[in-house]
């Protein structure tokens, strides 16, 4: 699936200065199964470029195609149904459901694919350290706990791109490298491209691409 | 199990609320219509859509009396009874414009009395007889003539007369075998005829005989062509629903009825006004408690914004989601209305049961229009129910 930008403008940037470098407003492809990191300062519109992506924004000038389609003309059920198999991603703010228990927040979407066993999502709260918190609702967990919590979830579903927004923002050294160590894991499986915002230059991924908005 | 996310936000009591207020105004709206329904029936003798009958005639004053002269309605005067509302059809009297004597033939039966009179009859337009009355059709060279009587002269008889003569009661089937010997008599000539009771009407205070054997006698005997004579009294088709209004238009017109059958008309009306006002509330309340669950939903529905935009990210459809409130208030509401039948049922038949005990036979139980009306209700509600759903949920999941 085949990432590709024209000329695309958030509403919000058009009267404010962009970089020499910034990707808005120039046309750019993103091959299927490329590892993308996104940098830039704060404010100048990373999640912005995740949202556009996943179809939660459209306050935008140009054209964004997502494997050969306007995305503009997709439809709201062609993306659910995008977001179900072909797109994942984890929000900045997480979106997690404060009142259902760790688990329960995982299975729910799990419950839209049933894509993979149970079994696995079990090791994944192991391997994240989260074994003991499965049952605990989700509201009463640490930041960084609930940070990986949404990282699972993303991670249940099949997918052909996955958007981190700001992943590790809440993770330590070696939680994150769990997480990598997972997430690594699923885009191999899934032969999926990956567009990661706010990790800076870090060696995590062998990114293919840079983008700078 | 995303399913009970987005009924997170639902208050019990307010949900409780709200469909109790709507069940309460749908049982009342319900079991006014129904209660109407029943007591409309029971005014109409049956059928709603049944006309009713009345004779109407010209107050006769002293004037009439001492210096002759009959009044009579004039043909624009039956054009403007066919105008009235309420009245469906208007046509008069005729009566004989000869003599009639009237004798029992001997039967040789034993203490059965040789009665003769005088007397008169009078004819309706075929559009106005009894359908109940069969066999009432004279044709010219007929020798029997079917005669009609009011229902009430055979009681009269039977509880006035015959006790007082010491003569045997009759029913109405007997009366029916008898055959008359009838003689007519008028200024150009006089004929003999049998007479053979047809049966008998509440429509009519009158002795009835077929319109065509009227108007030919009445050419024969007295040479007035048939519709010439003069009318002076006129049988009005009302409607089923017959208002007391017509009670006012007959006073400034000089106009007389059998007053029975104006006060009947009158109560009727004041019973249909004060039913269609319970209707009425009953439309208002449920109308407002319909709102109030639309609106109740809506507020559930806004209250889980955060959970119906994070499903919608995570890939289900709006239109699933709508699905799963449409369903859900859809039970609700489909339980409420098997609830409000059911007591309507109840209501009804326990009110058709306490007029039983007043002298009222009225039918209790639920009618097919009751049931169409709850149907459409829901449909109706749904409609509503849907329409601010889809756009409420369209704003949010996007």
């Amino acid at each position: 699936m085949e990432i590709r930008f024209e000329q695309v403008l958030p509403a919000p940037l058009v009267d404010s200065p962009l970089s020499d470098q910034s990707c808005w407003n120039t046309s750019f492809a993103l091959p299927a199964g490329s590892y993308v990191s996104v940098t830039a300062p704060s404010g100048t519109g990373k999640s912005t470029l995740l949202s556009i992506i996943y179809g939660l924004r459209h306050d935008y000038s140009g054209t964004v195609f997502l494997e050969g389609e306007n995305i503009r003309l997709l439809g709201h059920e062609k993306y659910c149904e995008w977001r179900k198999n072909r797109l994942s991603m984890v929000f900045q703010e997480l979106r997690l459901f404060p009142q259902l228990s760790a688990k329960d927040n995982v299975m729910l979407k799990l419950s839209l694919t049933n894509s993979i066993e149970e079994a696995r999502v079990d090791e994944w709260f192991e391997a994240l350290g989260l074994g003991n918190k499965m049952k605990q609702s989700c509201g009463t967990l640490s930041l960084g706990q609930q940070q990986r919590v949404a990282l699972i979830r993303a991670l249940v579903q099949p997918f052909s791109w996955l958007l981190l927004d700001e992943p590790f923002s809440h993770l330590d050294e070696s939680n994150s490298h769990k997480a990598i160590e997972l997430i690594r894991q699923r885009l191999e499986e899934n032969k999926a491209g990956l567009l990661v915002t706010g990790l800076g230059n870090n060696k995590y991924f062998e990114y293919t691409k840079h983008i700078s908005v | 199990m995303w399913k009970a996310l987005l009924f997170r936000h639902s208050r019990p009591w307010q949900l409780i609320s709200a469909l109790t207020g709507t069940g309460l105004g749908l049982l009342l709206l319900l079991s006014s219509v129904q209660i109407y329904l029943n007591i409309s029936e029971y005014l109409n003798g049956g059928d709603i859509n049944q006309p009713r009958y009345m004779v109407i005639n010209k107050r006769v004053n002293m004037l009439n009396t001492l210096f002759g002269g009959q009044k009579g309605f004039s043909s624009e005067e039956l054009e403007n009874l066919k105008k009235i509302k309420g009245i469906r059809n208007a046509a008069g009297l005729t009566s004989s414009q000869f003599k009639v004597n009237m004798s029992m033939e001997d039967m040789g039966m034993e203490g059965i009395p040789q009665l003769q009179t005088e007397l008169f009859f009078e004819s309706v337009p075929a559009a106005f007889a009894d359908n109940s009355i069969t066999d009432f059709h004279w044709a010219p060279g007929d020798s029997i003539i079917p005669v009609v009587l009011p229902r009430d002269y055979i009681k009269l008889y039977n509880f006035g007369f015959a006790p007082s003569q010491g003569l045997p009661q009759l029913t109405e089937s007997m009366v029916g075998l008898a055959t008359f010997r009838i003689r007519l008599k008028g200024p150009k000539g006089q004929a003999n005829f049998k007479g053979k009771l047809a049966g008998f009407t509440e429509r009519v205070n009158s002795i009835l005989v077929p319109q065509t054997f009227l108007d030919a006698m009445n050419s024969q005997l007295s040479g007035i062509e048939s519709g010439k004579a003069k009318v002076s009294r006129v049988i009005l088709e009302c409607e089923g629903t017959m208002t007391g209004d017509l009670h006012e238009y007959f006073t400034e017109n000089g106009y007389e009825t059998g007053e029975d059958a104006l006060r009947n008309a009158k109560l009727s009306a004041l019973l249909k006004s004060i039913m269609s006002f319970l209707v009425f509330i009953g439309a208002v309340i449920v109308l407002i408690s319909l709102l109030g669950f639309v609106l109740y939903a809506q507020l559930v529905i806004n209250r889980s914004t955060y959970e119906i935009e994070t499903l919608s990210r995570l890939g289900v459809t709006s239109r699933e989601m709508i699905t799963a409130y449409l369903v859900y208030y859809g039970k609700l509401m489909i339980g409420l209305l098997v609830l409000a039948i059911a007591s309507t049922w109840i209501i009804s038949s326990w009110f058709a049961h306490y007029l039983k005990g007043k002298g009222f036979e009225i039918d209790g139980g639920i009618s097919i229009g009751v049931l169409v009306m709850s149907v459409l209700f829901v449909a109706g509600y749904w409609l509503l129910q849907g329409i601010s759903i889809v756009r409420s949920i369209r704003k949010i999941a996007v």
